[in-house]
Protein backbone atom coordinates (compact mmCIF):
# COMPACT_ATOMS: atom_id res chain seq x y z
CA UNK A 1 0.00 0.00 0.00
CA UNK A 2 2.85 2.73 0.64
CA UNK A 3 4.72 1.70 -2.30
CA UNK A 4 1.59 2.15 -4.48
CA UNK A 5 1.43 5.58 -2.60
CA UNK A 6 5.08 6.54 -3.04
CA UNK A 7 4.86 5.46 -6.85
CA UNK A 8 1.35 7.85 -7.38
CA UNK A 9 3.18 10.94 -5.80
CA UNK A 10 6.25 10.10 -7.86
CA UNK A 11 3.80 10.16 -10.37
CA UNK A 12 2.16 13.21 -9.65
CA UNK A 13 5.73 15.31 -9.22
CA UNK A 14 7.04 13.80 -12.96
CA UNK A 15 3.82 15.14 -14.61
CA UNK A 16 4.01 18.56 -12.58
CA UNK A 17 7.70 18.68 -14.02
CA UNK A 18 6.84 17.56 -17.32
CA UNK A 19 4.25 20.47 -17.77
CA UNK A 20 6.21 23.16 -16.48
CA UNK A 21 8.93 22.24 -18.79
CA UNK A 22 6.89 21.56 -21.46
CA UNK A 23 4.02 24.32 -21.00
CA UNK A 24 4.42 27.46 -23.09
CA UNK A 25 1.52 29.54 -20.69
CA UNK A 26 3.43 31.04 -16.98
CA UNK A 27 0.42 30.17 -15.48
CA UNK A 28 -0.38 26.97 -16.10
CA UNK A 29 3.05 26.35 -15.29
CA UNK A 30 2.95 28.29 -11.95
CA UNK A 31 -0.12 25.71 -11.10
CA UNK A 32 1.76 22.45 -12.00
CA UNK A 33 4.63 23.82 -9.46
CA UNK A 34 1.89 24.36 -6.81
CA UNK A 35 0.63 20.06 -8.31
CA UNK A 36 4.77 19.44 -7.55
CA UNK A 37 5.41 20.76 -4.25
CA UNK A 38 1.90 19.38 -2.97
CA UNK A 39 3.26 15.82 -3.91
CA UNK A 40 6.56 16.05 -2.88
CA UNK A 41 4.88 16.98 0.36
CA UNK A 42 2.98 13.71 0.51
CA UNK A 43 6.53 12.18 0.06
CA UNK A 44 7.77 13.58 2.87
CA UNK A 45 4.95 12.46 4.72
CA UNK A 46 5.36 8.83 3.41
CA UNK A 47 9.22 9.23 4.79
CA UNK A 48 7.94 10.27 8.34
CA UNK A 49 9.00 13.83 8.07
CA UNK A 50 5.38 15.07 8.96
CA UNK A 51 6.45 18.60 9.88
CA UNK A 52 8.58 19.46 6.74
CA UNK A 53 5.55 18.34 4.83
CA UNK A 54 3.19 21.10 6.55
CA UNK A 55 6.06 23.38 6.24
CA UNK A 56 6.00 22.47 2.28
CA UNK A 57 2.69 23.31 2.01
CA UNK A 58 2.55 25.96 4.26
CA UNK A 59 5.15 28.02 2.61
CA UNK A 60 5.74 27.22 -0.83
CA UNK A 61 2.43 25.76 -2.36
CA UNK A 62 0.13 28.27 -0.09
CA UNK A 63 2.78 30.93 0.12
CA UNK A 64 5.19 30.87 -2.86
CA UNK A 65 3.35 29.33 -5.70
CA UNK A 66 0.59 31.82 -4.89
CA UNK A 67 2.76 35.05 -4.70
CA UNK A 68 4.19 33.70 -8.06
CA UNK A 69 0.84 33.67 -9.54
CA UNK A 70 -0.19 36.66 -7.96
CA UNK A 71 2.78 38.44 -9.67
CA UNK A 72 2.15 37.45 -12.80
CA UNK A 73 -1.16 38.71 -12.75
CA UNK A 74 -0.33 41.64 -11.47
CA UNK A 75 2.52 42.05 -14.48
CA UNK A 76 0.06 40.98 -17.19
CA UNK A 77 0.33 43.60 -19.62
CA UNK A 78 -2.58 45.15 -21.21
CA UNK A 79 -2.80 43.93 -25.08
CA UNK A 80 -1.71 40.01 -24.54
CA UNK A 81 -4.52 37.72 -23.81
CA UNK A 82 -2.29 34.64 -22.87
CA UNK A 83 1.01 35.12 -20.83
CA UNK A 84 3.80 32.90 -23.19
CA UNK A 85 6.23 32.24 -22.39
CA UNK A 86 9.30 32.04 -25.57
CA UNK A 87 12.22 29.16 -25.11
CA UNK A 88 15.43 30.38 -27.33
CA UNK A 89 18.41 28.24 -27.67
CA UNK A 90 16.61 25.24 -26.60
CA UNK A 91 19.79 23.01 -27.92
CA UNK A 92 22.13 24.78 -25.78
CA UNK A 93 19.59 24.25 -22.34
CA UNK A 94 18.90 20.82 -23.21
CA UNK A 95 22.54 20.08 -23.43
CA UNK A 96 23.49 21.90 -19.94
CA UNK A 97 20.51 20.28 -18.30
CA UNK A 98 21.41 16.57 -19.50
CA UNK A 99 25.37 17.92 -18.28
CA UNK A 100 23.82 18.77 -14.54
CA UNK A 101 21.44 15.59 -14.66
CA UNK A 102 24.74 13.27 -15.51
CA UNK A 103 26.90 14.92 -12.73
CA UNK A 104 23.88 14.56 -10.38
CA UNK A 105 23.56 10.97 -11.20
CA UNK A 106 27.41 10.21 -11.21
CA UNK A 107 27.26 12.15 -7.62
CA UNK A 108 24.53 9.95 -6.08
CA UNK A 109 26.37 6.65 -7.37
CA UNK A 110 29.30 7.83 -5.98
CA UNK A 111 28.25 9.07 -2.64
CA UNK A 112 27.81 6.29 0.29
CA UNK A 113 25.03 7.68 2.22
CA UNK A 114 25.26 6.40 5.96
CA UNK A 115 22.26 4.53 7.02
CA UNK A 116 20.63 5.81 10.32
CA UNK A 117 18.09 4.61 12.43
CA UNK A 118 15.51 6.74 12.30
CA UNK A 119 14.16 7.87 15.42
CA UNK A 120 10.49 8.99 15.07
CA UNK A 121 8.56 10.40 17.69
CA UNK A 122 5.33 10.42 18.19
CA UNK A 123 5.59 14.63 18.95
CA UNK A 124 8.21 15.67 16.02
CA UNK A 125 6.78 19.54 16.13
CA UNK A 126 8.12 19.67 20.10
CA UNK A 127 11.70 18.11 19.29
CA UNK A 128 12.49 20.43 16.36
CA UNK A 129 11.30 23.32 18.48
CA UNK A 130 13.65 22.06 21.32
CA UNK A 131 16.78 21.32 19.00
CA UNK A 132 15.93 24.95 17.65
CA UNK A 133 15.94 26.95 21.02
CA UNK A 134 18.79 24.67 22.21
CA UNK A 135 21.93 22.89 20.10
CA UNK A 136 20.99 25.06 17.06
CA UNK A 137 19.95 28.19 18.52
CA UNK A 138 22.51 30.08 16.73
CA UNK A 139 20.90 29.35 13.06
CA UNK A 140 17.38 30.32 14.26
CA UNK A 141 18.94 33.54 15.71
CA UNK A 142 20.26 34.20 12.50
CA UNK A 143 17.75 33.57 10.54
CA UNK A 144 15.09 35.64 12.59
CA UNK A 145 17.55 38.29 11.83
CA UNK A 146 17.98 37.54 7.92
CA UNK A 147 13.93 37.39 8.26
CA UNK A 148 14.39 40.67 9.71
CA UNK A 149 16.67 42.94 7.37
CA UNK A 150 14.13 41.00 4.37
CA UNK A 151 11.05 42.22 6.40
CA UNK A 152 12.81 46.26 7.17
CA UNK A 153 13.77 46.40 3.22
CA UNK A 154 10.77 45.16 1.80
CA UNK A 155 9.11 48.04 3.67
CA UNK A 156 11.52 50.73 2.74
CA UNK A 157 11.50 49.59 -1.15
CA UNK A 158 7.32 49.71 -0.74
CA UNK A 159 7.62 53.14 0.97
CA UNK A 160 10.00 54.95 -1.56
CA UNK A 161 7.74 53.63 -4.90
CA UNK A 162 5.08 55.27 -3.12
CA UNK A 163 6.67 58.26 -2.41
CA UNK A 164 7.16 58.62 -6.44
CA UNK B 1 -11.57 8.07 8.78
CA UNK B 2 -15.02 8.22 11.00
CA UNK B 3 -14.58 11.63 12.22
CA UNK B 4 -14.32 12.89 8.19
CA UNK B 5 -17.10 10.56 7.36
CA UNK B 6 -19.50 11.98 9.60
CA UNK B 7 -18.48 15.54 8.71
CA UNK B 8 -18.63 15.29 4.77
CA UNK B 9 -22.33 13.93 5.74
CA UNK B 10 -22.70 16.60 8.16
CA UNK B 11 -21.55 19.19 6.09
CA UNK B 12 -23.56 18.36 3.18
CA UNK B 13 -26.36 18.96 5.57
CA UNK B 14 -25.53 21.71 7.35
CA UNK B 15 -25.14 23.71 3.51
CA UNK B 16 -28.74 23.12 3.02
CA UNK B 17 -30.07 24.75 6.29
CA UNK B 18 -27.47 27.22 6.87
CA UNK B 19 -28.80 29.20 3.76
CA UNK B 20 -31.94 28.59 4.78
CA UNK B 21 -31.19 29.68 8.44
CA UNK B 22 -28.92 32.74 6.40
CA UNK B 23 -31.73 34.11 4.97
CA UNK B 24 -34.00 33.75 7.77
CA UNK B 25 -31.51 35.31 9.86
CA UNK B 26 -31.35 38.53 6.94
CA UNK B 27 -35.23 38.75 6.65
CA UNK B 28 -35.42 38.77 10.68
CA UNK B 29 -32.22 41.77 11.12
CA UNK B 30 -34.32 43.41 7.86
CA UNK B 31 -37.95 42.85 9.48
CA UNK B 32 -38.88 40.85 6.92
CA UNK B 33 -40.13 36.92 6.19
CA UNK B 34 -37.96 35.43 4.08
CA UNK B 35 -38.59 32.29 2.63
CA UNK B 36 -42.60 31.24 2.82
CA UNK B 37 -43.44 29.54 0.23
CA UNK B 38 -41.47 26.18 -0.06
CA UNK B 39 -42.38 23.88 2.94
CA UNK B 40 -43.52 25.00 6.58
CA UNK B 41 -42.38 28.55 6.62
CA UNK B 42 -40.44 28.28 3.56
CA UNK B 43 -37.95 25.41 4.97
CA UNK B 44 -37.75 23.41 2.05
CA UNK B 45 -36.78 26.55 -0.18
CA UNK B 46 -32.87 25.54 -0.08
CA UNK B 47 -33.79 21.85 -1.35
CA UNK B 48 -36.05 23.45 -4.21
CA UNK B 49 -33.10 25.72 -4.80
CA UNK B 50 -30.35 23.18 -4.49
CA UNK B 51 -32.62 20.76 -6.87
CA UNK B 52 -32.45 23.65 -9.42
CA UNK B 53 -29.46 24.27 -9.26
CA UNK B 54 -28.21 20.71 -10.12
CA UNK B 55 -30.35 20.41 -13.33
CA UNK B 56 -28.87 23.48 -14.53
CA UNK B 57 -26.19 22.72 -18.00
CA UNK B 58 -22.48 22.99 -16.90
CA UNK B 59 -21.96 26.34 -18.69
CA UNK B 60 -18.11 27.06 -20.09
CA UNK B 61 -17.75 30.43 -21.69
CA UNK B 62 -15.41 29.75 -25.40
CA UNK B 63 -12.27 32.12 -23.75
CA UNK B 64 -11.97 30.18 -21.06
CA UNK B 65 -9.21 28.42 -20.05
CA UNK B 66 -10.54 25.20 -19.69
CA UNK B 67 -8.41 23.06 -17.62
CA UNK B 68 -8.42 25.37 -14.55
CA UNK B 69 -11.58 26.65 -15.25
CA UNK B 70 -13.19 23.13 -14.31
CA UNK B 71 -10.84 21.60 -11.74
CA UNK B 72 -10.60 25.51 -9.64
CA UNK B 73 -13.96 24.66 -7.86
CA UNK B 74 -12.92 20.81 -6.66
CA UNK B 75 -9.41 22.52 -5.46
CA UNK B 76 -11.13 25.00 -3.49
CA UNK B 77 -13.63 22.20 -2.00
CA UNK B 78 -10.72 19.91 -1.20
CA UNK B 79 -8.47 22.39 0.39
CA UNK B 80 -11.79 23.40 2.77
CA UNK B 81 -12.55 19.75 3.16
CA UNK B 82 -8.97 18.43 3.97
CA UNK B 83 -8.92 21.22 6.84
CA UNK B 84 -11.29 18.78 8.69
CA UNK B 85 -9.52 15.90 8.99
CA UNK B 86 -7.62 16.77 12.06
CA UNK B 87 -10.70 17.60 13.87
CA UNK B 88 -12.12 15.62 16.91
CA UNK B 89 -15.19 14.36 17.19
CA UNK B 90 -16.08 13.83 20.54
CA UNK B 91 -14.29 11.97 23.12
CA UNK B 92 -13.84 8.61 21.67
CA UNK B 93 -13.37 9.20 17.87
CA UNK B 94 -10.06 12.04 17.19
CA UNK B 95 -9.55 13.04 14.08
CA UNK B 96 -6.10 12.52 12.20
CA UNK B 97 -3.49 11.47 14.35
CA UNK B 98 -0.77 14.20 13.43
CA UNK B 99 1.63 15.67 15.69
CA UNK B 100 0.94 19.19 14.17
CA UNK B 101 -3.10 18.57 13.61
CA UNK B 102 -3.67 22.75 14.28
CA UNK B 103 -0.81 23.75 12.03
CA UNK B 104 -1.69 21.15 8.88
CA UNK B 105 -5.24 22.38 9.33
CA UNK B 106 -4.21 26.30 8.73
CA UNK B 107 -1.45 25.21 6.34
CA UNK B 108 -4.12 22.97 4.15
CA UNK B 109 -6.84 25.70 4.15
CA UNK B 110 -4.48 28.11 2.92
CA UNK B 111 -4.18 26.20 -0.48
CA UNK B 112 -7.84 27.31 -1.23
CA UNK B 113 -6.43 30.71 -2.32
CA UNK B 114 -4.96 28.68 -5.67
CA UNK B 115 -8.43 27.58 -6.38
CA UNK B 116 -9.57 31.02 -6.24
CA UNK B 117 -6.91 32.42 -8.34
CA UNK B 118 -7.20 29.59 -10.62
CA UNK B 119 -11.34 29.90 -10.76
CA UNK B 120 -10.45 33.87 -11.08
CA UNK B 121 -7.46 33.61 -14.02
CA UNK B 122 -9.21 30.78 -15.82
CA UNK B 123 -12.60 33.09 -16.26
CA UNK B 124 -11.04 35.38 -18.76
CA UNK B 125 -13.26 37.98 -16.43
CA UNK B 126 -12.03 41.27 -15.41
CA UNK B 127 -14.43 40.98 -12.48
CA UNK B 128 -13.45 37.13 -12.09
CA UNK B 129 -9.80 38.60 -12.15
CA UNK B 130 -10.13 41.25 -9.56
CA UNK B 131 -12.18 39.82 -7.32
CA UNK B 132 -9.28 36.38 -7.09
CA UNK B 133 -6.32 39.35 -6.91
CA UNK B 134 -8.64 40.82 -3.90
CA UNK B 135 -9.27 37.36 -2.52
CA UNK B 136 -5.26 36.58 -2.25
CA UNK B 137 -4.53 39.59 -0.51
CA UNK B 138 -7.16 39.26 1.72
CA UNK B 139 -6.51 35.67 2.49
CA UNK B 140 -2.59 36.19 2.58
CA UNK B 141 -2.88 39.17 5.03
CA UNK B 142 -5.24 37.32 7.24
CA UNK B 143 -3.52 34.37 8.09
CA UNK B 144 -0.77 35.89 10.18
CA UNK B 145 -3.26 37.62 12.63
CA UNK B 146 -5.33 34.15 12.43
CA UNK B 147 -1.89 32.00 12.86
CA UNK B 148 -0.77 34.26 15.70
CA UNK B 149 -4.16 34.14 17.63
CA UNK B 150 -4.39 30.31 17.35
CA UNK B 151 -0.26 30.53 18.53
CA UNK B 152 -1.23 32.02 21.89
CA UNK B 153 -3.60 28.54 22.66
CA UNK B 154 -1.42 26.72 21.45
CA UNK B 155 1.41 28.56 23.97
CA UNK B 156 -1.08 27.96 26.95
CA UNK B 157 -1.98 24.13 26.01
CA UNK B 158 1.37 23.16 25.02
CA UNK B 159 0.03 21.13 22.03
CA UNK B 160 -1.12 21.07 18.61
CA UNK B 161 -3.14 18.18 18.75
CA UNK B 162 -6.65 19.47 18.96
CA UNK B 163 -8.10 16.09 20.93
CA UNK B 164 -5.35 17.10 23.41
CA UNK B 165 -6.47 20.31 23.65
CA UNK B 166 -9.87 19.26 24.01
CA UNK B 167 -9.00 17.07 26.71
CA UNK B 168 -7.39 19.64 29.10
CA UNK B 169 -10.69 21.13 29.19
CA UNK B 170 -12.77 18.45 30.39
CA UNK B 171 -13.52 17.83 33.76
CA UNK B 172 -15.43 20.54 34.99
CA UNK B 173 -17.98 21.76 32.78
CA UNK B 174 -17.82 25.97 31.45
CA UNK B 175 -14.82 26.77 34.05
CA UNK B 176 -12.58 24.61 32.82
CA UNK B 177 -12.74 26.29 29.14
CA UNK B 178 -9.76 27.79 28.15
CA UNK B 179 -11.43 31.35 27.61
CA UNK B 180 -12.45 30.61 31.34
CA UNK B 181 -8.90 29.25 33.16
CA UNK B 182 -6.99 31.77 30.99
CA UNK B 183 -9.17 35.02 30.07
CA UNK B 184 -6.60 36.32 28.65
CA UNK B 185 -7.15 34.50 25.78
CA UNK B 186 -10.37 36.93 25.04
CA UNK B 187 -8.70 38.82 22.75
CA UNK B 188 -6.86 36.27 20.50
CA UNK B 189 -10.62 34.64 20.56
CA UNK B 190 -12.07 38.47 18.83
CA UNK B 191 -8.26 38.01 16.81
CA UNK B 192 -9.83 34.48 15.59
CA UNK B 193 -13.06 35.58 14.84
CA UNK B 194 -12.41 38.82 13.04
CA UNK B 195 -9.71 37.16 11.09
CA UNK B 196 -12.00 34.12 10.42
CA UNK B 197 -14.43 35.82 8.51
CA UNK B 198 -11.97 37.68 6.77
CA UNK B 199 -10.67 34.00 5.84
CA UNK B 200 -13.96 32.29 4.87
CA UNK B 201 -14.88 35.65 2.68
CA UNK B 202 -17.65 37.23 4.52
CA UNK B 203 -18.95 40.47 4.91
CA UNK B 204 -17.59 42.51 6.35
CA UNK B 205 -14.72 41.13 4.51
CA UNK B 206 -16.65 39.59 1.12
CA UNK B 207 -14.49 42.06 -1.20
CA UNK B 208 -13.41 39.00 -3.57
CA UNK B 209 -17.37 38.35 -4.51
CA UNK B 210 -18.74 41.28 -3.59
CA UNK B 211 -21.78 41.35 -5.47
CA UNK B 212 -22.57 44.95 -6.12
CA UNK B 213 -19.33 46.08 -7.37
CA UNK B 214 -18.03 42.59 -8.66
CA UNK B 215 -21.22 40.62 -9.38
CA UNK B 216 -19.82 37.54 -7.29
CA UNK B 217 -16.12 38.17 -8.10
CA UNK B 218 -14.42 34.98 -8.53
CA UNK B 219 -17.15 32.85 -9.66
CA UNK B 220 -19.45 35.12 -11.51
CA UNK B 221 -18.34 32.76 -14.80
CA UNK B 222 -19.72 29.88 -12.61
CA UNK B 223 -23.33 28.59 -12.69
CA UNK B 224 -25.24 24.99 -11.82
CA UNK B 225 -22.99 22.79 -9.71
CA UNK B 226 -19.29 24.17 -9.71
CA UNK B 227 -21.03 27.65 -8.34
CA UNK B 228 -22.82 25.21 -6.00
CA UNK B 229 -19.35 24.06 -5.27
CA UNK B 230 -17.81 27.23 -4.71
CA UNK B 231 -20.77 28.28 -2.23
CA UNK B 232 -20.66 24.71 -0.68
CA UNK B 233 -16.60 25.88 0.05
CA UNK B 234 -17.02 28.83 1.42
CA UNK B 235 -20.12 27.50 4.21
CA UNK B 236 -17.62 24.65 4.42
CA UNK B 237 -14.68 27.26 6.01
CA UNK B 238 -17.75 28.74 8.15
CA UNK B 239 -18.05 25.38 9.93
CA UNK B 240 -14.40 24.66 9.99
CA UNK B 241 -13.43 27.83 11.39
CA UNK B 242 -16.32 27.71 13.81
CA UNK B 243 -15.46 24.32 15.35
CA UNK B 244 -12.17 25.15 15.46
CA UNK B 245 -12.95 28.28 17.26
CA UNK B 246 -15.21 26.26 19.57
CA UNK B 247 -12.28 23.57 20.38
CA UNK B 248 -9.81 25.72 21.09
CA UNK B 249 -11.51 28.30 23.26
CA UNK B 250 -14.86 27.09 24.31
CA UNK B 251 -14.16 23.52 25.45
CA UNK B 252 -14.84 21.50 22.40
CA UNK B 253 -17.09 18.57 22.69
CA UNK B 254 -16.85 18.83 26.96
CA UNK B 255 -20.08 19.89 28.31
CA UNK B 256 -21.05 23.32 29.48
CA UNK B 257 -22.76 22.37 32.72
CA UNK B 258 -21.03 22.34 36.27
CA UNK B 259 -21.89 20.17 38.83
CA UNK B 260 -24.10 21.99 41.83
CA UNK B 261 -24.26 20.53 44.91
CA UNK B 262 -24.81 16.56 44.43
CA UNK B 263 -26.28 17.40 40.98
CA UNK B 264 -23.55 16.17 38.54
CA UNK B 265 -24.82 17.35 35.65
CA UNK B 266 -21.63 17.85 33.88
CA UNK B 267 -21.09 13.55 34.02
CA UNK B 268 -25.50 13.27 33.01
CA UNK B 269 -24.67 15.45 29.69
CA UNK B 270 -20.79 13.66 28.93
CA UNK B 271 -20.41 10.84 26.61
CA UNK B 272 -20.39 10.40 22.82
CA UNK B 273 -23.74 11.35 21.30
CA UNK B 274 -24.15 14.56 24.01
CA UNK B 275 -19.88 15.33 22.98
CA UNK B 276 -20.75 15.18 19.14
CA UNK B 277 -24.10 17.11 20.52
CA UNK B 278 -21.82 20.14 22.84
CA UNK B 279 -19.11 20.41 19.83
CA UNK B 280 -21.54 21.11 17.24
CA UNK B 281 -23.65 22.90 18.84
CA UNK B 282 -20.77 25.42 20.48
CA UNK B 283 -19.63 25.79 16.14
CA UNK B 284 -23.45 26.35 15.10
CA UNK B 285 -24.27 29.52 17.60
CA UNK B 286 -20.26 30.89 16.19
CA UNK B 287 -21.72 30.21 12.93
CA UNK B 288 -25.06 31.98 13.75
CA UNK B 289 -22.79 35.17 15.24
CA UNK B 290 -20.61 34.94 11.93
CA UNK B 291 -24.47 35.31 9.55
CA UNK B 292 -25.33 38.10 12.26
CA UNK B 293 -22.40 40.01 11.89
CA UNK B 294 -23.06 39.99 8.05
CA UNK B 295 -26.40 41.39 8.73
CA UNK B 296 -25.42 44.27 10.51
CA UNK B 297 -21.38 45.61 9.20
CA UNK B 298 -21.48 47.07 6.09
CA UNK B 299 -18.59 46.06 3.92
CA UNK B 300 -14.89 48.10 4.23
CA UNK B 301 -12.95 49.09 1.66
CA UNK B 302 -9.89 47.98 -0.09
CA UNK B 303 -7.42 50.17 2.22
CA UNK B 304 -9.46 49.63 5.24
CA UNK B 305 -9.26 45.96 4.71
CA UNK B 306 -5.31 45.55 4.68
CA UNK B 307 -4.99 48.39 7.60
CA UNK B 308 -7.31 46.35 9.87
CA UNK B 309 -5.25 43.38 8.87
CA UNK B 310 -1.40 45.00 8.96
CA UNK B 311 -2.02 48.07 11.42
CA UNK B 312 -4.25 46.27 14.16
CA UNK B 313 -4.91 42.47 14.26
CA UNK B 314 -1.00 42.03 13.68
CA UNK B 315 0.66 44.10 16.01
CA UNK B 316 -1.90 43.22 18.74
CA UNK B 317 -1.61 39.14 18.01
CA UNK B 318 1.77 39.71 18.55
CA UNK B 319 1.38 41.51 21.72
CA UNK B 320 -1.05 39.29 22.92
CA UNK B 321 1.30 36.19 22.07
CA UNK B 322 3.95 38.36 23.93
CA UNK B 323 1.60 38.16 26.85
CA UNK B 324 0.41 34.75 26.63
CA UNK B 325 3.94 33.68 26.94
CA UNK B 326 4.50 35.58 29.83
CA UNK B 327 0.95 33.80 31.65
CA UNK B 328 2.34 30.63 30.49
CA UNK B 329 5.69 31.26 32.01
CA UNK B 330 4.70 32.95 35.76
CA UNK B 331 0.97 33.49 36.34
CA UNK B 332 -0.47 29.79 35.76
CA UNK B 333 2.86 27.84 37.01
Amino acid sequence: MSEFVQFFFFLLTLIGVGVIVSTKNVVHAAYALALVLVSLAGIYVLLNAELLAIVQILLYAGGVVILLVFGVMMTRRGSEDVLVSESKNSILALALSLAIFSLLVYVFSEATFESFESTITSDQVREIGVSFLTNHIVAFELIAFVLLVALVGASYLAKMSSND
Amino acid sequence: MLSLAFYLLFLLVFVVFAVYAERKTAAFIQNRLGPMEVGPRGMLQTVADLLKMIQKEDIKADAVDKLPFLIAPIIVFVAVFAGFSVLPLNAEVAGSNVSGGLFLMLAIISLDVLGILMAGWASNNKYSLFGSMRSVAQIVSYEIPIGLSVLCVVIITGTLDLQKTSLLQSGRGLIDWNIIQHPVLIIPFLIFFISGLAESNRTPFDLPESESELIGGYHTEYSGFRWGIFMLSEYGMMLLLSIVGAILFFGGWNSPLVRIGSWDLYTMTSGTVWGTFWLLSKALLLVFIQMWVRWTLPRLRVDQLMSLSWKYLTPLSILMLFICGIWKLWLIS
